[in-house]
């Protein structure tokens, strides 16, 4: 076994956690507790040093960029919710926030995100060259086509779901099904891969049966 | 109560007994078990492999919580020995708060089992606030985006990154992402700079984005422990590493997990219908009315 104190404590604290499996009790909430608290003042800490002080404080007072006091300024409205007759005042950071954002973002996402994944949809004669290659053989880029138009009329509430929509809609549940099959088979090996993590920390660094 | 509905109606917390033993005897027990390696896979690996030793970076971007870590990082560590064995010179950084330690330490380890230098093999910035303009900057002018590493040691004074200016001297971007980073660095960094990038992200967002494989704006994504365990066994099989890693051997117990989590769907599909079938039948004594 482990001789390092902080091997046991987190060996300790793992199984607090997996004791609600069990059931609740005060060992798992004081963990729960412990991490939250512990998550919490890490980033508190985190944003001082990494955002806060280098690109504010220090700006100001080291440098001496007075223009960085304006977005300072900005910046601190946030804090005017706390104060019930200023609280309006919060909407103008997110208003700045919100407008650079979009901004930004919308003509970029446009062309690398719509505009490239409609290109992705569309048949191409390079399909034809290995039309059975299932990453960009015809045969996938027929299924591909037919799952995007079939599931977007699924969605699609405008007209009453009758005739073609109606069919298609039907054909798009199922590629919808079988995307959350997908995700779901995904989902499981995500959260069996964080117990096996903590098995194999408590088998490996805390009791040393793996080596 | 039949036994097939008795066994629907099974305590909980046998299955998590059961689900306990299919974790840990796989890992006390371990079988050889070789990976089918998907082309995606295959995309990151031959894009690291592409990279000439010594010349243009690869950026790793370490943008998940240590609570992802059980998937991601051992992905980050063997994207690593690949680059460090190959002498490929790596730049990390961090787009998350707290995604800053976690990146430090793995590459720390990874370099430390290749005697590779800090400063002139690989550098690490931290945590990056404004992810967006960050990975835009970066195109521009790296020095504007990342005046200082993570001791605070200006750029000019790294003497990996006198070499380093803008995307042009970055051959990769490589993202380790548990959240929707990896779309981001599509946004603004592959598309409009023209730099390959590639993820490795958690399995619950894999298949988030398969539609950027398709049309060739990633180049190759790791998905999950299955993706990291394929990275290590390409790695291991070319020689770059002396054996697999931890993803390799979680792969068995992610194997037993699943053939249990598969009979247990069977068994509660069965265990319903049974009941519902026998709600529909009628009582013997309505039956004879």
């Amino acid at each position: 076994m482990s001789t390092d104190p902080w091997i046991w404590l987190s060996a300790i604290l793992t199984l607090f956690i997996l004791s609600f499996l069990y059931r609740d009790n005060p060992l798992y909430r004081f963990a729960e507790h412990l991490f939250t608290g512990l998550a919490v003042g890490y980033l508190v800490a985190v944003y001082w040093f990494d955002w806060v002080k280098p690109y504010g404080v220090d700006g100001i007072f080291g440098a001496r960029d007075w223009a960085l006091l304006i977005p300072l300024a900005i910046g601190t409205l946030y804090l005017a919710r706390f104060v019930p007759r200023l609280r309006h005042l919060m909407l103008v950071p997110i208003a700045i926030d919100l407008g650079f954002s979009l901004g930004n973002s919308l003509p970029r996402s446009f062309e690398y995100g719509i505009i490239k994944q409609m290109q992705g949809c569309l048949l191409q004669p390079a399909m034809l060259r290995h039309p059975f290659d299932p990453y960009g053989g015809l045969a996938v880029g027929l299924l591909t086509l037919a799952g995007v138009v079939c599931t977007i009329s699924y969605f699609y509430f405008s007209r009453e779901h009758k005739g073609l929509l109606r069919y298609g809609g039907q054909v798009g549940i199922w590629f919808v099904m079988v995307g959350f099959g997908a995700s779901f088979g995904y989902s499981v090996m995500a959260r069996v891969s964080l117990l096996i993590s903590r098995v194999q920390f408590l088998l490996t660094d805390w009791i040393h049966i793996i080596k | 109560m039949g036994w097939l509905e008795k066994l629907g109606a099974i305590d909980r917390r046998i299955i998590y007994l059961l689900l306990a033993l299919a974790v840990t005897l796989p890992l006390v027990f371990p079988f050889a078990l070789r990976q089918h390696v998907d082309r995606s896979t295959r995309g990151v690996f031959e894009a690291v492999d592409r990279i000439p030793a010594g010349g243009p970076a690869l950026l790793i971007s370490f943008d998940y919580p240590p609570d992802l870590g059980a998937e991601l990082d051992p992905m980050a560590l063997t994207v690593l020995r690949h680059c460090f064995a190959r002498g490929v010179r790596v730049v990390g950084l961090s787009l998350v708060p707290t995604g800053a330690a976690v990146g430090e330490r793995i590459m720390r380890t990874a370099a430390a089992e290749y005697g590779r230098r800090y400063g002139t093999d690989y550098c690490y910035f931290g945590y990056r606030p404004n992810a967006a303009v960050i990975m835009q900057s970066i195109g521009v002018n790296a020095k504007d985006a990342l005046p200082a590493d993570n001791q605070g040691t200006p750029y000019d004074s790294i003497p990996l990154m006198r070499t380093v200016r803008n995307y042009d001297d970055v051959a990769l971007i490589f993202n380790i992402a548990g959240s929707g980073t990896v779309s981001g660095w599509v946004t603004y960094a592959g598309g409009p700079f023209r730099v390959a990038v590639a993820a490795g992200v958690a399995s619950v967002m894999a298949p988030d984005f398969i539609p950027y494989l398709q049309t060739g704006q990633l180049v190759g994504q790791l998905g999950g422990m299955k993706g990291a365990a394929e990275y290590e066994q390409l790695v291991a099989d070319r020689g770059y590493a002396p054996s697999r890693g931890t993803a390799s051997r979680a792969m068995n117990a992610i194997t037993a997990t699943h053939l249990l989590v598969m009979a247990l769907i069977v068994i509660g599909n069965a265990a319903f219908f049974a009941a519902r079938s026998r709600r529909r039948r009628p009582h013997p004594a309505e039956a004879g009315r």
